[in-house]
């Protein structure tokens, strides 16, 4: 069996809000295995977003490990992480943060560049089935729409890991399982590990692994047998 | 066709996106930049062009009168190692009959030039006629601005009086000369006097049979080789005492040169004064539309750290917009500036009728205001580009606290009670964001200063003239006697039924040391009990000239190096061998004077130092200072003149005419000044006032569907942007006046002193431009808040 790609050892991490200290997260222990789809359940508050945040490199933890393909972020320099960040993750956000003054060709060519990959955006953007869109702006495409962009952006430096904080938050139902699918599809085909945090239920019958977060503690771990396609998953 | 880099295509699209405060901010950097190339080029262009023809015209190093002596006096002169030229000249003071005029004479001054060869020093250019032509009649060349002002041109008759002859000339030209650019009498004169005084060149033949001054020669002139002339200068200086020699007039003290000079120094610090005035604007509006563009860029800052873009890419990412507008509006602003220096140029070379033949290089110049521009730009972006860079990705993704206000807000608001719900939100609003309020205040402050300090340019200089006039030359006409004459003729005068008042004057000339601070001046003497000078000092009181001692002028103190209680040498300026005057002299006050270095004592006090020494007894005057009745000044001029012993008749009327011609350049100037401080007002205002609605867009939207209507979003919006310009306006004054202190101070010249003076009603146009501006800036914001799709706006994100 190969090394898992992310290992998170008693991690925690404790904000300050005034003068009062938040607990956010209370050592998590965690492994994500290569290539599977992790969805990381919760309800708000639980810690969901401290923890995709810290695994990739946005975030530091207060104390404990992170190891993301046997590199040891929480003692990484800025530059380090941001080499990191650069070459080894990417996020797609609820709100999904494209530049609005880009086109969705544009948006995605700027992570090609900053990451010096040599992608060709304009397939990628093919592959989430925006061909015909690439010279739109963000404000002429519908919510599903910029979030496939997004994930053709998230795509275009060629990552180990995609972290998605809610992904279909934003989405109305069908929109939502259009990306989901989409998602699914990336990860079989680029062997892509997918860790998706949501507070949908629904969408974790298409997870290998369900990682369920309650008060900044991981509090059940389950791998799932027969993930069902996206496409069957109904909220 | 290549495509930009992301990030810069970002950078186009987003200055696209804020096109009104683009321009606002181009606007200031273009006005700024534009005025500093434009006058610092002019004034290179200048210095080139009076450099070309002080060269070609060999314009002396400096100058020696002497008592009449023998011309191969140049001859020794001319064995001095360093001199590199030397010519020796006739200069005599006579009466020009003017027979056209309302005045019988006027003074003339000939000079003698070589009849047959140009002369080495001090040449003339002729304008139009012709050099001397050397065929044995009279003939002269009539200066340029004695000749425009009486116009005289070639081929008329001027007639000469001296020596109680009267001896026609023919005018064979019209010349300009390097010494007379600005018709200056002497350095005691401020201001040229064409109408009173002239010049004319005569063949050195022609002046020596005129005066019987065969062989002989009463001046010295004197071009040195480099880094010589300070060494020459003394080696002369000692030669010529025994010659009576005066005190060598270099070409940095040469009346017209030190006017020019002096106009020049004005010009140079407009070009620095003025611009900085701009780009300080330029600066803030930079700092503010980039801060903003930092704070609703929030979460794209987060996605693009988040993708691995480094701190200093991000910080860089945000410096570029600066780069990129400091480069556009330098360079237009010098591309622009540049263009204008030349018809600015060419106007100012016309002013002293001056063809325009070279163009100073640009480049350096040209280099130093886009270094400004980008420098400028660059170093308000600093902080928040730094701020961009500095946030984490993770505290970027997250919205932007939203700030609830300060304690302060909550009691002004209940306070406030009296306003009702529109006034009560207008104060929540006004103080819940500190550094929107702040950067409104900042903005409107801004633009009220800047009105103020253009329009109080006008009023400073009005009123430095006006002071002038009223407090130091309060009389109507000077009467200036060749020789010294007796009190009696005062009262003489004052029969006359031309005149309410008259007083007598005596002035004698100087010198004045404190240190190694040297002045030659007059010193003149005021009667007890003057009605005609009013002297005050720096706080406005009125200054007694009774006690013993010196009353130098703020520009002689300041040149001096004195101040009231000290002592300073005084030497009589024609002492010699013989006759040695040196007193210590007590200044006693000093006297607000805007303009020249005069100095002023006691008649009395003159009478007691100089009496016995220079034969003056008690009641001996060389000038009348009289107060006319309205309308008289013409006939007292003429009956001034029938006095045997007048030299000259100076009309106050006359010197004010050619002072507001002098200045009228400096107003279209200072007219330009006013049009940019207003515009820049109105884009640093409109800037600031739009970008605060659109930064509100979504609030106010939601306020809207919450039920408020238009009239009430309008407004709550007006009362925020009223609150907002009082404040700004409690800043902006005094502000205002201190740019106008820093105005009036670096115009400041040994010369000139620029009285600080602001009318209220400066104040009330700065007031009703920028409290106008802000109104009228909310307009097209408010209309479209008024028309947008209100369940559209409270979903939308700033961007």
């Amino acid at each position: 069996m190969s090394s898992p790609l992310v290992v998170l050892e008693n991690v925690t991490k404790t904000y300050m809000l005034g003068e009062i200290p938040v607990e956010a997260l209370r050592g998590v222990d965690l492994e994500l295995a290569r290539g599977e789809v992790v969805v990381l359940l919760g309800p708000s508050g639980s810690g969901k977003t401290t923890l995709i945040n810290i695994i990739g490199g946005l975030d530091t933890p207060t104390t404990g490990t992170v190891t993301v393909a046997g590199q040891d972020i929480t003692t990484a320099r800025e530059d380090q992480l941001t080499r990191f960040r650069r070459n080894t993750v990417s996020f797609i956000f609820q709100s999904f943060n494209l530049v609005p003054t880009l086109t969705a060709r544009e948006n995605v060519e700027l992570v090609a560049e900053i990451s010096n990959s040599q992608s060709d955006c304009l397939d990628l953007l093919r592959r989430v089935g925006l061909g015909e869109r690439a010279d739109h702006f963000p404000h002429q495409l519908s919510g599903g729409e910029q979030q496939r962009v997004a994930i053709a952006r998230a795509l275009a430096k060629d990552p180990l890991l995609l972290l998605g904080d809610e992904p279909t938050g934003n989405l109305d139902f069908r929109t939502g399982v259009a990306v989901l699918e989409v998602l699914r599809e990336i990860n079989r085909s680029d062997g892509l590990t997918l860790l998706l945090v949501t507070h949908n239920e629904a969408i974790s019958q298409m997870a290998d692994t369900v990682v369920r977060l309650r008060s900044g503690q991981v509090v059940d771990v389950q791998e799932n047998e027969s993930p069902l396609p996206a496409s069957k998953i109904r909220w | 066709m290549p495509r930009l880099p992301g990030l810069y295509l970002k950078l186009l699209r987003d200055l696209r996106g804020n096109r009104s405060q683009v321009a606002a901010l181009l606007a200031a950097i273009v006005l700024g930049i534009g005025l500093f190339q434009n006058t610092y080029m002019a004034v290179e262009n200048l210095d080139a062009n009076y450099s070309l023809f002080y060269n070609n015209l060999h314009f002396a190093d400096f100058t020696v009168r002497i008592n009449p002596a023998r011309d191969d006096l140049i001859h020794w002169v001319q064995g001095i190692p360093g001199v590199s030229e030397v010519a020796g000249r006739i200069v005599k003071e006579v009466k020009i009959e003017q027979p056209h005029a309302d005045i019988p004479s006027v003074v003339g001054r000939i000079i003698s030039l070589p009849s047959e060869q140009r002369s080495a020093i001090n040449d003339v250019r002729v304008t139009s006629g012709r050099y001397f032509t050397g065929v044995g009649r009279r003939e002269v060349l009539v200066e340029g601005n004695f000749a425009r002002h009486h116009d005289y041109r070639p081929g008329d008759t001027i007639y000469v009086k001296t020596g109680g002859r009267r001896v026609p000339f023919r005018v064979s030209g019209i010349v300009t000369s390097p010494e007379y650019l600005y018709p200056i009498q002497s350095k005691e004169y401020l201001f040229p006097t064409p109408g009173t005084f002239g010049v004319l060149f005569m063949p050195r033949r022609q002046v020596e049979h005129l005066f019987d001054m065969s062989g002989m020669i009463n001046e010295i002139c004197v071009l040195t080789k480099p880094g010589q002339r300070p060494r020459v200068m003394a080696i002369v200086q000692s030669m010529m005492e025994r010659y009576g020699s005066h005190e060598p007039i270099t070409r940095e003290e040469q009346p017209s040169n030190k006017l020019l000079t002096l106009d020049m120094e004005g010009l140079r610090q407009t070009a620095v004064v003025f611009p900085m005035f701009f780009l300080t604007a330029a600066a803030l509006v930079v700092y503010s539309v980039l801060s903003r563009m930092v704070r609703l860029q929030r979460t794209q800052i987060g996605f693009l750290r988040a993708s691995g873009l480094s701190r200093a890419a991000v910080a860089w990412h945000y410096c570029l917009y600066a780069v990129v507008l400091g480069t556009v509006g330098g360079l237009i602003g010098t591309i622009a500036g540049q263009l204008l220096s030349g018809p600015f140029t060419a106007l100012y070379l016309g002013v002293m009728h001056l063809p325009f033949r070279v163009y100073a290089p640009g480049l350096g110049v040209a280099a130093i205001a886009m270094s400004i521009a980008v420098g400028t730009s660059l170093l308000s972006a600093l902080v928040p580009a730094l701020g961009a860079a500095r946030l984490t990705p993770a505290e970027a993704m997250r919205p932007a606290p939203q700030h609830t206000g300060m304690r302060l807000t909550a009691l002004l608001a209940r306070m406030a009670w009296r306003v009702g719900f529109a006034g009560k939100l207008a104060i929540r609003n006004l103080l819940r964001q500190g550094y929107r309020l702040l950067f409104t205040i900042i903005g409107i402050a801004l633009g009220v200063a800047l009105v103020i300090v253009s329009v109080a340019s006008l009023d400073m200089t009005e009123y430095t003239i006006e002071y002038y006039f009223r407090s130091v030359r309060h009389y109507d006409a000077a009467v200036g006697f060749t020789r010294p004459a007796s009190d009696a003729l005062v009262g003489q005068i004052r029969q006359w039924p031309e005149v309410v008042w008259s007083e007598g004057t005596l002035g004698i000339p100087v010198t004045l040391s404190h240190g190694n601070n040297v002045l030659d001046t007059v010193l003149s003497g005021i009667p007890d009990h003057s009605r005609v000078y009013q002297l005050q000092d720096q706080t406005g009181q009125v200054i007694e000239v009774r006690q013993p001692g010196i009353y130098p002028t703020r520009g002689a103190a300041r040149r001096l190096g004195v101040t009231k209680g000290q002592t300073v040498r005084l030497d009589y300026a024609l002492n010699s061998r013989d006759l040695n005057i040196t007193v210590r002299a007590p200044v006693v006050a000093v006297v607000e004077q805007a303009f020249g270095m005069g100095i002023y004592a006691p008649v009395d006090y003159l009478y007691e130092v100089f009496g016995s020494r220079l034969k003056i007894p008690p009641g001996t005057i060389n000038g009348v200072l009289v107060d006319t009745k309205p309308q008289m000044q013409g006939a007292l001029k003429r009956r001034a003149f029938d006095l045997p012993q007048t030299a000259s008749v100076e009309l106050i009327a006359d010197v004010r005419g050619q002072l507001d011609r002098q200045m009228a350049a400096a107003d279209i100037f200072t007219g330009v000044m006013v049009l940019f401080g207003m515009t820049l007002m109105l884009a640093v205002v409109y800037n600031t006032v739009s970008m605060n609605l659109l930064e509100r867009r979504r609030e106010l939207a939601a306020l809207r569907s919450l039920g408020l209507s238009v009239r009430e979003m309008i407004t709550i919006v007006t009362l925020e942007n009223l609150l907002a310009a009082a404040l700004g306006l409690m800043i902006g004054l005094p502000i205002g006046w201190f740019f106008s202190l820093l105005v009036a101070r670096a115009f400041e010249t040994d010369q000139y002193t620029i009285m600080l003076h602001i009318e209220w009603t400066t104040y009330l146009i700065a007031i009703l431009a920028v409290v106008a501006t802000a109104i009228i800036s909310q307009l097209p914001g408010l209309y479209s808040l008024s028309r947008m799709d209100l369940a559209q706006a409270v979903k939308m994100t700033d961007t």
